[in-house]
């Protein structure tokens, strides 16, 4: 692992006895929640079991039934962009009130403030803090990737996506959009997939965000401006409300694409 | 020139590229659809595409900002909607590939006798249709459904061969004869009858309009067109009816291939009048586009506030 020394020295001063159930990982995506997990239950020759897709009551029995020691490990994000975030809820709140006499918990999240307090005060929670530059070097050398990816996860996730294109695709469009009329600028969305799976020729919008994102900022402090700071705060918004559970991700964008343009067009 | 000699040159593929005038004298809905479906077949036969124009001194632009496409190596049939023409000089003889479809034509009696003739050969006057010829018409679409029913579809719409169209799409779906068992299935429920006139569209189709007077007729009937738990289909309506109207409106050349709209679609939004300024189409897209979001959210309960009430007030207001 790279990096993340106190959670590594709290990995390695970690004993079955001292275990702290349930623990809480939180972090961005991609900083190594799932990577500590495993190493985790190697470390104890537990069983892992991920049971983050299938939080219902008959998940519980078995693993009240169960005799083998076992981590059992809950991705929290699964069911928080759903719709059945209070049943999962309630089954999580049951798991940790009586857990089962063999089971090792781990919750992960990349926000505990999205969850209910009933489930973050009962865990002890392991912070990751944000990797380096330096840190993430370690995972590539590409430039453009090392300003889009906070996490070794997202840049390996993200080496597999055209971010140069992208970054040149969303540098086109806050050079150009003062000329296009509302018709032209609602083209730009031909060109995202704002559901999986992503289609050819486009680029998945969650990522096109981030690059549109970074290119606005690098813009603003570069050449700072009244007209600059407002698009970038325009795409900032864009970026936040993309991210609200099950929204209609077209219908945001589209609606920001009208902001931008209006911002652009205003003298 | 007549009809007739058109129909035949599009079947033996002899249209030639020179100008047509298509005279309708009277606009009606019938007239105007007519003159459409000649100008599909025309561009259908020369395998381009159609590219509507505002007026005559329209010219074609590249549409691509943000990217690049290649260029158009064909040129598109052009279509003109205007009321009248009067043609002064021979300027229009040298367009090629230009349909105008006008109420009224008059060329200067002053002109060579060759240029009136051309402008004269060249002018088309779009009949009304016949009782009989919609009749024809709906039984060459919908295959699977005899004279009665086509009778009965006909009479049911008043013969608007617009209405008559847009029915019959949906029963392009199905086999000639799924056609005639469904025809039956919906005669014996009712169910053409129960919502002959009124339909969630029309909702949508008064709202792009402003027409005040509609949207009081169909009032009544919000909790059938739009029940609950279907309030984001409403939504969804909505959102794409103001959006086509922001595309087509605002597009300096609104043609299928630019806005990914058929020709049929930027038609009907072209014709519909600017019951909206700019800024308010802008306006109107803010607020239905972030309404998603907001009951997602839990922004705003559709529990306490009626969704076509809030929305009708909203647009109506802005």
């Amino acid at each position: 692992m790279v990096g993340q020394e106190k959670i590594q020295k709290l990995i390695a001063d970690l004993t079955l006895e001292n275990f702290p159930n349930p623990l809480l990982l939180y972090g961005e995506w991609g900083c190594g929640k799932s990577l500590v997990s495993h190493t985790i239950a190697n470390k104890f020759n537990l069983e892992f079991k991920d049971i983050s897709e299938s939080l219902i009551l008959e998940t519980l029995d078995d693993a009240y039934i169960n005799p083998t020691p076992a981590l059992y490990y809950i991705n929290t994000e699964i069911f928080l962009s759903g719709n059945k975030v209070d049943r999962a809820t309630n089954v999580i709140l049951k798991f940790l009130e009586e857990p089962p006499k063999n089971a090792f918990i781990i919750l992960s999240c990349t926000n505990p403030n999205r969850l209910k307090n009933t489930i973050t005060n009962r865990c002890q929670a392991w912070g990751f803090v944000p990797y380096s530059i330096e840190e993430l070097k370690k995972f590539t050398e590409d430039d453009s990737l090392l300003e889009i990816a906070h996490t070794p996860g997202q840049i390996i996730s993200y080496s597999e996506q055209p971010i140069k294109e992208m970054i040149d695709y969303a540098n086109s469009i806050l050079d150009k959009l003062h000329l296009a009329t509302p018709s032209n600028t609602f083209k730009i969305e031909n060109k995202l997939s704002f559901k999986p799976p992503v289609e050819k020729n486009t680029y998945d919008v969650s990522i096109f965000m981030r690059v549109f994102v970074f290119c606005a900022s690098k813009r603003c402090v570069d050449n700072f401006s009244e007209k600059s700071a407002s698009i970038y705060k325009i795409i900032q918004k864009m970026n936040e409300d993309i991210q609200v559970p099950y929204v209609s991700k077209d219908y945001v964008f589209s609606r920001y694409l009208m902001k931008l343009w209006k911002c652009t067009h205003e003298s | 020139m007549n009809l007739n000699f058109l129909q035949d040159a599009i079947a033996n593929n002899r249209v030639s590229d020179s100008l047509i005038i298509f005279v309708l004298e009277k606009e009606t809905p019938n007239k105007l659809f007519l003159a459409n479906q000649y100008v599909n077949a025309i561009a259908k036969v020369k395998k381009v595409p159609i590219t509507y124009l505002d007026n005559l001194e329209t010219t074609s632009e590249e549409d691509e900002l943000f990217d690049s496409i290649e260029t158009l190596s064909y040129k598109p049939v052009r279509v003109c909607r205007i009321k009248q023409i009067d043609i002064k000089n021979d300027s229009l003889m040298h367009e090629d590939r230009l349909i105008l479809i006008v109420d009224k034509v008059s060329v200067n009696k002053e002109l060579p006798s060759d240029v009136i003739e051309f402008f004269d050969s060249q002018t088309i006057k779009i009949p009304t249709l016949e009782e009989w010829q919609i009749l024809d018409y709906i039984l060459s679409k919908a295959e699977g459904l005899n004279e009665d029913t086509a009778k009965w579809l006909y009479n049911l719409y008043s013969g608007d061969i617009f209405r008559i169209n847009m029915e019959l799409e949906k029963l392009e779906l199905f086999t000639n004869y799924e056609q005639g068992k469904l025809i039956d299935i919906f005669k014996k429920d009712e169910i053409f009858e129960d919502i002959p006139k009124e339909s969630i569209f029309e909702i949508t189709n008064a709202l792009s309009r402003r027409d005040i007077e509609k949207l009081s007729l169909i009032y009544k009937y919000r909790d059938v067109l739009v029940k609950p738990g279907s309030e984001m289909g409403f939504i969804a309506l909505v959102y794409k009816t103001f959006k086509n109207l922001i595309l087509v409106k605002t597009a300096k050349n609104p043609t299928p291939e630019a806005l990914g709209l058929t020709s049929g679609q930027i038609w009907a939004i072209r014709n519909i009048p600017n019951a909206y300024t700019s800024a308010e189409l802008l306006k109107i897209f803010d607020i239905v586009s972030d309404l998603d979001r907001k009951i997602k959210n839990g922004e705003f309960d559709t529990q306490a506030v009626n969704i076509v009430d809030y929305i009708l007030i909203k647009i109506l207001t802005i």
